[in-house]
């Protein structure tokens, strides 16, 4: 069975119709390249996977492991496994980072039946996954995202994913803002959480995530739908000739 | 005998009451209480066009309905031990109850040398000499009708004298407790007065909690003088239960390269005001006010601030923010005064209000009155709601929608409560915030 399915997805905000028709299949265990012109709807569409409040589905639906999401709240959904590492992680002035990234964990160990994370676990737990995506101790104390720069900000994002440990995680042009060795450690973090049972959709203007993230699968988004599916090699092709084609068609 | 604030012959009693009072025999106290009463009967109670309390008078309009009966006349209230309410606070500690001394709950046996913490009373009984020219000197009854009462009654409370140079280790907690002893709600005045001399460092916490099902009206009144080069941390903590009315004046006057950083965080009870006059009268003088509230239910909490840069080079600064749920009211009136050649005067001011509900409301008046030409001078004033944005942030890590808007609500105030530098406090007020909220669910 899929990991997810969207069918026939139509959605619009205010009534303008902005997702039209998107059809996409992923399976446990693949990368999915999602790339297209600005404006098109690729960070709409994962809003409403993330169930995003403000969008009207009109036809369509989502499944999760073959069951329709539709009235799921954001929260059930992520700890169903669902994860959006945000195109614009929001500041949160004064929410202490380490105290958000517990009520996260605690939130889904809830869950999963799970008493809450002990407190000595989760510092080292924390600590440990920080250090690896080059994450200062100093940051976890600071309020969630102020003060941080972009690429800051898109690092703490990757931090919380690698400890949630989600099924699906949707990675909404994570690697706009980062430096060459974050985008690096970065895309190791992701390939380090990459198994025969976990899925990503990555979105992407650049070619070079992806050389990083070697995808299974490359989607061309455009008009509000998938225009076109490929193979890596697809995404060369795009870095090469642009949109031009697409957003002709579209 | 009962003294009935409506019909004001408050003012015979408490005239007939001033010999019976500490320190009864003193002719400068006894004027000074016939003054703050002449004051108190030309003002009578705050009304329409009393233009400080153009958003409150008619929230206070029952102080006049109860009959609030002095302490004093009250009867004594009796407390075995420090009640729940009040933040558990590891420091030197001195305690009124209805604004009288209450030696069984203080501890005042580890104060340093060069610090001295007298009940008013016993002071007024010992050493009357030492307060003369020093109560009293600082309190203004000017659109202070509350303050004039108060100073009418004035016979306890707590008086600080820090000695040049000193520095207190740990800090000093003083708590005020009002509690109805009978069935006649009662009225109390816990007076404080400061003096923190030259060069001198210390940190004050000051507590408020009024227990009981009964109203009661705490009318708090505090003279701080901050002398040259003096550092005092002043922290407010009100945690009142529903029925408490609380109307409290404050006036603070900081000599050259005094710095006065204040705190307040005001939670629960009817009906409650702070106002704070500072008085920056020495170059290099700086004030910082902060605060947090939160009101729920019918709650109705009034901030009135009056920053007056007489001299130049002053800098001030305040910060307050309040959550307004179900049908709370907040207040905030922050006047900036920026007198004649106060050069090079920083004044900063921010309100930030955050409304849970469609009936909560908040009444912001920020006045600047500049009459220096080059000072850096600004206000500001925000209103909203929970940001959305950070709501669905939360929610997508799995925080459910009522955990998420408490974090939020939680980080709004707590990102004021940070400015508190002393870790104790802090943590005290982290903690009352987070009990407000939990609070707030057990209702919901
Ligand atoms: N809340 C909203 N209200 C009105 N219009 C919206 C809203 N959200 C998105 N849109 C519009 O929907 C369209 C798609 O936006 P979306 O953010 O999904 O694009 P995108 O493909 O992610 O673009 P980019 O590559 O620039 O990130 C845009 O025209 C945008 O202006
Ligand atoms: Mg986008």
């Amino acid at each position: 069975m899929a990991l997810i399915e969207i069918q026939n997805l139509h959605a619009s905000v205010d009534g303008k119709e902005i997702l039209k028709g998107v059809d996409l299949v992923i399976e446990p265990g693949t990368v999915h390249a999602l790339m297209g012109p600005n404006g098109t709807g690729k960070s709409t569409l994962s809003n409403i996977i993330s169930g995003r409040p403000g969008y009207q589905v009109t036809e369509g639906r989502i499944l999760l492991n073959g069951e329709d999401i539709a009235d799921m709240e954001p929260d059930q959904r992520a700890n169903a496994g669902i994860f959006l590492a945000f195109q614009y992680p929001v500041e949160i002035p004064g929410v202490a980072s380490s105290t958000f990234l517990k009520a996260a964990i605690n939130a889904k160990r809830r869950f999963q039946g799970l008493g809450e994370i002990d407190a000595m676990e989760f510092l080292k737990l924390v600590k440990g996954k920080a250090k690896e995506l080059g994450i200062r101790d100093d940051m976890l104390k600071r309020p969630v995202n102020v003060g941080f720069s972009g690429g800051e900000k898109k690092r703490a994002d990757i931090l919380q994913m690698a400890l949630l440990q989600p099924q699906f995680a949707i990675l909404d042009e994570t690697d706009s803002g980062l430096d060459i060795d974050a985008l690096r450690v970065v895309s190791e973090g992701v390939n380090s959480l990459r198994t025969a049972d976990r899925s990503f959709l990555v979105i992407t203007h650049y070619q070079r995530l992806l050389s990083y993230i070697v995808p299974d699968v490359v989607h061309v988004f455009a008009g509000g739908k998938i225009v076109r599916s490929g193979g890596p090699e697809l995404a060369e092709e795009l870095e090469a000739k642009g949109y031009a084609d697409y957003v002709s068609a579209a | 005998m009962s003294v009935v604030l409506s019909e004001i012959p408050v003012v015979t009693a408490a005239t007939g009451l001033s010999p019976v009072l500490p320190g009864g025999h003193l002719p400068w106290l006894t004027g000074l209480r016939q003054a703050a009463l002449a004051a108190f009967q030309q003002q009578g109670l705050p009304h329409r066009r009393t233009e400080a309390f153009k958003y409150s008078f008619a929230a206070l309009g029952v102080v006049g309905k109860l009959d609030f009966v002095p302490a004093l006349i009250a009867g004594d209230a009796t407390l075995e031990a420090l009640p729940a309410a009040l933040p558990a606070f590891d420091g030197h500690k001195v305690v009124l109850l209805n604004g009288s001394y209450a030696p069984h709950l203080s501890d005042r046996a580890a104060l340093p040398a060069g610090v001295e913490v007298q009940p008013l009373a016993s002071l007024l009984a010992r050493q009357p000499e030492r307060l003369e020219g020093l109560l009293g000197s600082l309190v203004q009854y000017d659109e202070q009708p509350f303050a004039a009462l108060a100073s009418g009654l004035v016979d306890d409370g707590v008086v600080v004298l820090l000695e040049a140079g000193t520095v207190i280790d740990r800090p000093l907690h003083i708590v005020s407790i009002t509690l109805t002893p009978g069935d006649a709600p009662v009225m109390a005045q816990p007076r404080l007065l400061i003096k923190a001399g030259a060069g001198s460092t210390a940190t004050i916490l000051e507590s408020h909690v009024a227990l009981g099902e009964t109203e009661t009206l705490s009318l708090p009144v505090a003279e701080i003088l901050v002398e040259p080069n003096a550092r005092l941390t002043h922290v407010k903590v009100r945690n009142d239960t529903a029925r408490a009315l609380h109307v409290a004046s404050r006036t603070v006057k900081v000599l050259a390269g005094g710095i006065y950083q204040a705190f307040a965080l005001s939670l629960g009870g009817a009906v409650a005001r702070d106002d704070i006059a500072v008085e920056l009268a020495g170059e290099q003088a700086e004030a910082h006010l902060n605060g947090a509230y939160a009101a729920r239910d019918y709650q109705h909490m009034d901030t009135t601030i009056h920053m007056d840069h007489a001299v130049p080079n002053g800098r001030s600064s305040q910060v307050y923010k309040g959550v307004l749920a179900d049908h709370g009211r907040g207040v905030f009136q922050g006047k900036v005064t920026v007198r004649k050649g106060a050069q090079h005067t920083d004044g900063q001011q921010l309100h930030k209000a955050l409304l849970l509900s469609e009936s909560a409301e908040v009444d912001v008046k920020p006045e600047l009155k500049i009459y220096a030409d080059d000072v850096t001078c600004s206000h500001g004033a925000a209103c909203g709601e929970l940001d959305d944005e950070a709501l669905f942030y939360l929610r997508a890590r799995g925080l459910d929608e009522a955990t998420a808007r408490d974090l939020l609500i939680e980080g709004f105030l707590d990102d004021v409560v940070e400015q508190v530098e002393n870790d104790a406090i802090r943590t005290v007020l982290a903690g009352l915030v987070r009990a407000w909220l939990d609070a707030r669910q057990e209702v919901a």
